[in-house]
C-alpha cells in the first residue's frame, strides 16, 4: 500500500507542469528551460479511497523561489502502473510519478483525468451527485478544473484556494439574490475546512464560448471579404446582448453591495502610474500623466462605484439559449483578493469588455496569412468589425442602465480600457509574451492617439 | 401534358393510420396558378388532377389547397362569398370530389383552406346584414356605432388599412374586419353563426375531405380590454369544431390552424389535444433564415427551447416559405431590421410586416442553401409543408401587387406559358417568369426532371428518406452539445411500438458557408455507428471505451449530415 507522505516528493515538479500554479509562470519557465523552486507542504490531507484505484484529497500550502504563493487543492489518483492505463495517455504532465508498494509498481496522477475516480470524488464533494455515470473533463482554466457529470452538471474544482469566502463562490450567489439571472445558478457549494473548495451548477450543452461565437464572426467577415454589416455572421446583436446583459449585472451589484465613490484624482494617478510602471516605448511618465489630466478635466471629482466582475471578456461569457451568461466571478487571477473586491467604477468592466473586442480582432487577424494581410482588406476589416461591435455593446449597456449625464462616457470608458490594457500586458508578459504586443499597441494609440 | 416522369412503384393507397399527419410531407397548391386545362388563363381543379402523376412522384402526402370557393378575389379567394361553391373558374363541387377521391386512390390526402373569421363583404350573409339593424342576419357579423371600440387592437394589413374599422353607408354603421375592409368579420357571439360554419365543415368533411387549414383562427371573438386574439371563446369554439368532427367522421380528420403567434399562446391551439392537431411555427421560420445569416445556431435553438411541449397526438406544421409574405410579426423590432437590410433590400419586397419573396431569390439562388434549409424543414420537430415552386427553386415577380409576387403559375415546360395553360399570355391571371435567372424556360419541371443533378431529384430523394424513417415525425427532439457556434446538431428518436426497439437519428448542419469541424457530445450513443442516411455510408464508431471522447466530423459549406445511429446493441428506452 502507498502511504499518502510517499507522494510529497513529487508534489513540487507536479506542480511546476500545472496550468493552474502560479497562474502558470512555472509552467512557462520549466518549458523555457529555466530552473525553478517549488515548494509544497501538505496542510490536509484525506484518504477518499483505499485499494485500487485509490484516491487521495489534499490542500497544499506552497513557495516559489522561496515566495509563498498561496494553497491548492490536488487530488491524486493511484493505479498500479501495469496495464498502463489509457486516460493517461496524452496527459504526462498529469502523472506525479511512480511509487514502489505491496511489492508492485504504482502511478501518482491528478484523479480528475480519471473517469472513475472523477465519480468518486464528485460524489464526495456534493450531496446530490451520487450514481454518476459519466463524466467528461473540460479544457483546465487557470485558477480551477471544470468537469462536466452526466452531461447535467458542471462542476468546477477550485485549484488555488483561500480561507473564506471565495469571490467566485459568494459575487454570484449574491447577484442571483438580487435578480441577476444571467449566470449559472450554483446549484450546490462544496465548503470544507472554512474553504470554498467547489461549485455544482448546470450544464448547458448547447452552449457556446463568447469567444468562438467572436472569432467565427471575424472568420466570416474575412472570407466575404465584405462590410461587417453586410457580411455573414455578423456579431453585433449579440454584442449589444452583452452591453445589456452588463448593466443589468452593474444593477443587481448595486443593490446587492451599494454605491461607493473614488476621487477622479487618485484614480486616474492609480492607473497612470500602473501604465509607467510597464516601461513602454512613447509612454514616458511625462505623457502617461498628460493623458490622465486631461481625462480628469472631463470627469466629476468624485466617480461612483460599484463591485464590479473585474475580469470580464468573451472567454469569460457563455451564448445560451437563454441568452449570455457569465461564467464566473473570479476577478483578475493576478490580483489579491482583496483587490479584486475593491469597488470600481461600472465602466471599467465596459472598458474590459472593449479591451476583449479588440483582442480577439487581433488574435483572429493574427491567424491570417502575409498576402491577405498586404492588400488592407483584413486590417480594415478587423477594425471595422471591432467599431461596429463596440458601438452595438455600448448601445446595448446604456438600455439597461442610466448612465449618469455629468460623466463623458467617451472618457470614462476610455480610463477604463487604459487600465484593462496595463493590466494585459503585465499579463501577458508573464504567462504569453508573443502577445503583450496587443495590449501595448493599445496603449499606446489610447494614450498618445 | 406529359411529363416524362422516372418510372418507381406505385404508392400503396390510403392507410388507416389515424396519426397520418404527424409523418405526412404537406404540399401547398395554389388552384390558381398550378394547371389550366380549359385555356381560360386560370389554374383549376381538374388541373390538379391532370398533374397527380407528378406529385405522386414527388412523394407528397397530402395537398394543402388554397381557398377554392367562390370569391370576388379580392384576397386570392380569402374572400369568401359562398361556403357551398367552387369558383366557376376552378371547377364545381363535383370537380373537387373527384380531385379528392382520385388523390385517396393514389394514397394522397387533400385539406383545405377554411376561412372562419369572415367573408368577403360580397356573402349574401354580409349583403342582408348591412341593410339593417333589424334584418335576420343583422347580428351576423360585428357592428359598432363608432370606430373607437379596441381601439389597441394591432392591424395585420398596416399597408393599405388604416383602421379594423369601416364606415357602412347603407347600414349607417361601422364594422369589425382584422384584415381587409372588404372582409368583414363574423360575429360568433351569435350561436347561428357557429352552427352556420359547423354545417360548413360537415359539408366538407362529407365529401372526403381530410381535414382543414383553419385561417386566421386566433381572432374569431372580440372582448373588451383585450388584443381580440388568443381568446378563452375562440378556444371552446376550436373545440366545438374538433369534438363534432370526431364525433360525426370519426379520427384521421385533421385541423391544421394558422395562429401566427409565440409558441407559448400557439400551444393553446392545442388545448389537451382536443382542439386543432396541428399549429403552423411561425417564429421558427425567419429564424432559420436568420441563423445562417448570422452563421450560428442560437436564433434557431432560442426558439425551440421557447417552443413549450405539445399534447400527444399533435404535430408542429413546418414551412419555409407560403402564399403570404415571410412574415417577420414574430420577431423582435432590431431582428426585423436585421431581416429587412438582409432580405429585402429593393423596398418593393416588403409587405406589411414581411417580405414577399420565395425562397430561391432570399436565398440569393445559394443551392446549397435550399438544401440545407430543407434538410432542416424535414428534420426539426414537425411535419413539412411545401410550397408549390419551390421544389424546382421558382423565383419571384415583386413588381406585382400584395402578395401576387409569389404566387405566379407553376413552370411546368419550356413552351408557351410556362407549359401551364394554353391561353393567350394576356388571359393569364399572372404573367409566368420570364426573367433570364428563374424564369420558365430556364427553371421549369421538365428540364428539372430531365437533369438527374437538379435539385428537384434532390428533393424527391430526401422526401423519399424521410418517408423511409418515421422517427423524424414522431421523435422526440435532443440538442447535441457542439462547442462550434456555426453547427446545430440533434437526435431524432423514438421507440417503435411494434416490437420496442429505438430508432435514433442524428442531424449535423452547419450554418455557416465556411467548412467547419464539430465534435459531438453523443455519450447516449456510445458504441453506435453512426450510418449516413443518403448513401448509406458507415462513419466510424462512436467511441464506447472513452466517453469523455467526443465524436469528430466535418462539414462542408452550409453542409449538413444525417445519420442512423446504428447501436453496437438495441439501444434502450
Amino acid at each position: 500500500m502507498i502511504a499518502p507522505t510517499d507522494i510529497d516528493p513529487y508534489l513540487p515538479d507536479y506542480l511546476a507542469r500545472q496550468p493552474w500554479f502560479a497562474h502558470g509562470e512555472a509552467r512557462n519557465r520549466t518549458q523555457a528551460g529555466d530552473r525553478v523552486d517549488v515548494g509544497a507542504t501538505v496542510r490536509h490531507l484525506e484518504v477518499w479511497r483505499e485499494g485500487n484505484p485509490g484516491l487521495m484529497w489534499a490542500i497544499l500550502d506552497t513557495t516559489l523561489d522561496g515566495a509563498d504563493v498561496g494553497s491548492y487543492q490536488v487530488l491524486i489518483g493511484l493505479r498500479p502502473s501495469v496495464p498502463s492505463p489509457g486516460f493517461l495517455i496524452g496527459a504526462t504532465s498529469r502523472i506525479l510519478g511512480t511509487l514502489a508498494g505491496d511489492g508492485s509498481e504504482w502511478l501518482a496522477y491528478d484523479a480528475l483525468v480519471d473517469p472513475e475516480l472523477t465519480i468518486v470524488a464528485l460524489a464526495e464533494m456534493f450531496d446530490d451527485l451520487h450514481g454518476v455515470r459519466s463524466v467528461r473533463k473540460l479544457t483546465a482554466g487557470k485558477t480551477s478544473t471544470s468537469v462536466v457529470a452526466d452531461e447535467a452538471w458542471l462542476c468546477k474544482v477550485f485549484r488555488r484556494v483561500r480561507a473564506g469566502d471565495n469571490p467566485g463562490v459568494e459575487m454570484p450567489a449574491q447577484l442571483w439574490d438580487h435578480g441577476f439571472r444571467a449566470t449559472l445558478e450554483t446549484v450546490e457549494s462544496w465548503r470544507h475546512i472554512d474553504m470554498d473548495l467547489a461549485l455544482r451548477r448546470p450544464f448547458l450543452p448547447g452552449a457556446a464560448n463568447g469567444l468562438d461565437l467572436a472569432e467565427a464572426s471575424l472568420r466570416e467577415l474575412f472570407a466575404s471579404g465584405l462590410d461587417p454589416q453586410l457580411s455573414p455572421g455578423d456579431f453585433s446583436a449579440e454584442a449589444r446582448r452583452i452591453g445589456r446583459m452588463l448593466a443589468d449585472m452593474h444593477v443587481a451589484s448595486e443593490h446587492a453591495y451599494g454605491v461607493t465613490s473614488v476621487a477622479c484624482d487618485d484614480l486616474l494617478s492609480e492607473v497612470a502610474d500602473d501604465v509607467i510602471a510597464l516601461g513602454i516605448y512613447g509612454l514616458d511618465p511625462e505623457t502617461v500623466r498628460v493623458w490622465a489630466t486631461r481625462c480628469g478635466e472631463q470627469l466629476d471629482d468624485e466617480l461612483p462605484t460599484v463591485r464590479v466582475h473585474g475580469n470580464l471578456h468573451l472567454g469569460q461569457l457563455l451564448r445560451s439559449d437563454q441568452g449570455w451568461l457569465i461564467l464566473d466571478f473570479e476577478g483578475a487571477p493576478l490580483l489579491p483578493t482583496a483587490e479584486r473586491r475593491r469597488p470600481r467604477p461600472g465602466w471599467f468592466d465596459v472598458g474590459s469588455m472593449l479591451r476583449s473586442f479588440d483582442y480577439v480582432a487581433a488574435m483572429t487577424r493574427a491567424a491570417r496569412v502575409e498576402s491577405e494581410l498586404e492588400d488592407g482588406a483584413v486590417l480594415t476589416g478587423a477594425a471595422m468589425w471591432v467599431d461596429r461591435n463596440t458601438r452595438a455593446f455600448l448601445d446595448g449597456y446604456r438600455l439597461g442602465r442610466a448612465v449618469d449625464a455629468a460623466v463623458d462616457i467617451t472618457t470614462a470608458v476610455q480610463v477604463g480600457e487604459v487600465a484593462r490594457a496595463a493590466y494585459e500586458v503585465a499579463y501577458e508578459r508573464a504567462n504569453r509574451p508573443d502577445l503583450a504586443a496587443i495590449p501595448v499597441a493599445a496603449l499606446q494609440r489610447l494614450i498618445v492617439g | 401534358m406529359t411529363l416524362s416522369l422516372p418510372a418507381r412503384n406505385p404508392r400503396p393507397p390510403l392507410d388507416d393510420d389515424a396519426e397520418w399527419y404527424r409523418k405526412a410531407v404537406f404540399y401547398e397548391v395554389l388552384v390558381r396558378g398550378f394547371a389550366d386545362l380549359n385555356g381560360d388563363g386560370t389554374g383549376e381543379l381538374r388541373g390538379i388532377i391532370d398533374r397527380l402523376d407528378y406529385l405522386e412522384w414527388l412523394g407528397v402526402d397530402c395537398l394543402w389547397l388554397l381557398p377554392f370557393y367562390d370569391s370576388p378575389l379580392r384576397d386570392g379567394g380569402y374572400d369568401i362569398a359562398d361556403f357551398f361553391t367552387v369558383l366557376p373558374e376552378y371547377g364545381t363541387v363535383d370537380d373537387a370530389a373527384e380531385l379528392i377521391s382520385t388523390c385517396h386512390e393514389r394514397g394522397i390526402r387533400v385539406i383545405a383552406d377554411l376561412v372562419i373569421n369572415h367573408t368577403s363583404d360580397a356573402h349574401p350573409w354580409f349583403v342582408e346584414s348591412r341593410q339593417d339593424a333589424t334584418n335576420p342576419k343583422a347580428d351576423w357579423y360585428v357592428w359598432g356605432d363608432d370606430d373607437q371600440r379596441w381601439a389597441d387592437v394591432p392591424i395585420v394589413f398596416s399597408d393599405t388599412e388604416p383602421s379594423n374599422w369601416t364606415w357602412d353607408a347603407q347600414r349607417g354603421q361601422y364594422y369589425w374586419h382584422r384584415f381587409f375592409h372588404h372582409q368583414p368579420d363574423l360575429n360568433y357571439d351569435n350561436p347561428e353563426v357557429a352552427e352556420a360554419m359547423m354545417d360548413v365543415v360537415r359539408y366538407w368533411l362529407d365529401l372526403g375531405l381530410d381535414g382543414f387549414r383553419l385561417d386566421a383562427v386566433p381572432y374569431l371573438f372580440e372582448r373588451d380590454g383585450t388584443r381580440c386574439e388568443n381568446l378563452p371563446e375562440t378556444h371552446a369554439f376550436l373545440k366545438r369544431i374538433r369534438a363534432t368532427v370526431d364525433a360525426e367522421f370519426g379520427p384521421g380528420r385533421v385541423l391544421l390552424a394558422e395562429a401566427n403567434q409565440w409558441p407559448a399562446d400557439v400551444v393553446d391551439y392545442y388545448g389537451d389535444g382536443d382542439e386543432c392537431h396541428m399549429c403552423f411555427h411561425f417564429p421558427l421560420m425567419p429564424r432559420m433564415y436568420l441563423a445562417v445569416r448570422r452563421a450560428q445556431r442560437f436564433p434557431i435553438t432560442e426558439i425551440l427551447a421557447d417552443t413549450p411541449a405539445i399534447p400527444d397526438g399533435c404535430q408542429w406544421g413546418l414551412f419555409l416559405r407560403n402564399h403570404d409574405e415571410l412574415t417577420l410579426e414574430m420577431v423582435t423590432d432590431d431582428e426585423r431590421d436585421y431581416l429587412y437590410a438582409e432580405y429585402a433590400r429593393d423596398p418593393r419586397m416588403k409587405r406589411n410586416e414581411g417580405i414577399a419573396r420565395r425562397l430561391f431569390p432570399l436565398l440569393d439562388n445559394d443551392r446549397r442553401v435550399a438544401e440545407l434549409f430543407h434538410a432542416m424543414l424535414f428534420s426539426l420537430p414537425g411535419s413539412p409543408v411545401l410550397y408549390y415552386g419551390d421544389e424546382i427553386g421558382m423565383g419571384d415577380n415583386i413588381y406585382l401587387g400584395d402578395r401576387d409576387a409569389v404566387r405566379t403559375p407553376m413552370q411546368w415546360s419550356p413552351d408557351r406559358n410556362a407549359g401551364f395553360s394554353q391561353a393567350d399570355f394576356a388571359q393569364l391571371y399572372l404573367p409566368p417568369l420570364m426573367d433570364p435567372v428563374y424564369g420558365y424556360q430556364a427553371n421549369n419541371v421538365e428540364s428539372s426532371l430531365r437533369d438527374r443533378s437538379s435539385f428537384l431529384h434532390w428533393i424527391q430523394k430526401m422526401i423519399a428518406i424521410r418517408r423511409q424513417n418515421p422517427v423524424f415525425g414522431t421523435g422526440s427532439f435532443e440538442v447535441v452539445g457542439v462547442q462550434n457556434p456555426a453547427v446545430l446538431a440533434y437526435v431524432r428518436r423514438d421507440t417503435t411500438s411494434v416490437d420496442g426497439t429505438v430508432e435514433a437519428v442524428l442531424c449535423i448542419n452547419n450554418l455557416s458557408g465556411l467548412a467547419q469541424p464539430a465534435e459531438l457530445t453523443l455519450g447516449a450513443y456510445a458504441g453506435a455507428t453512426p450510418v449516413e442516411m443518403i448513401g448509406q455510408v458507415p462513419f466510424g464508431d462512436i467511441s464506447a471505451d472513452d466517453p469523455t471522447r467526443r465524436w469528430p466530423v466535418t462539414l462542408p459549406p452550409y453542409g449538413f449530415f444525417w445519420f442512423t445511429l446504428v447501436p453496437e446493441s438495441p439501444l434502450q428506452p
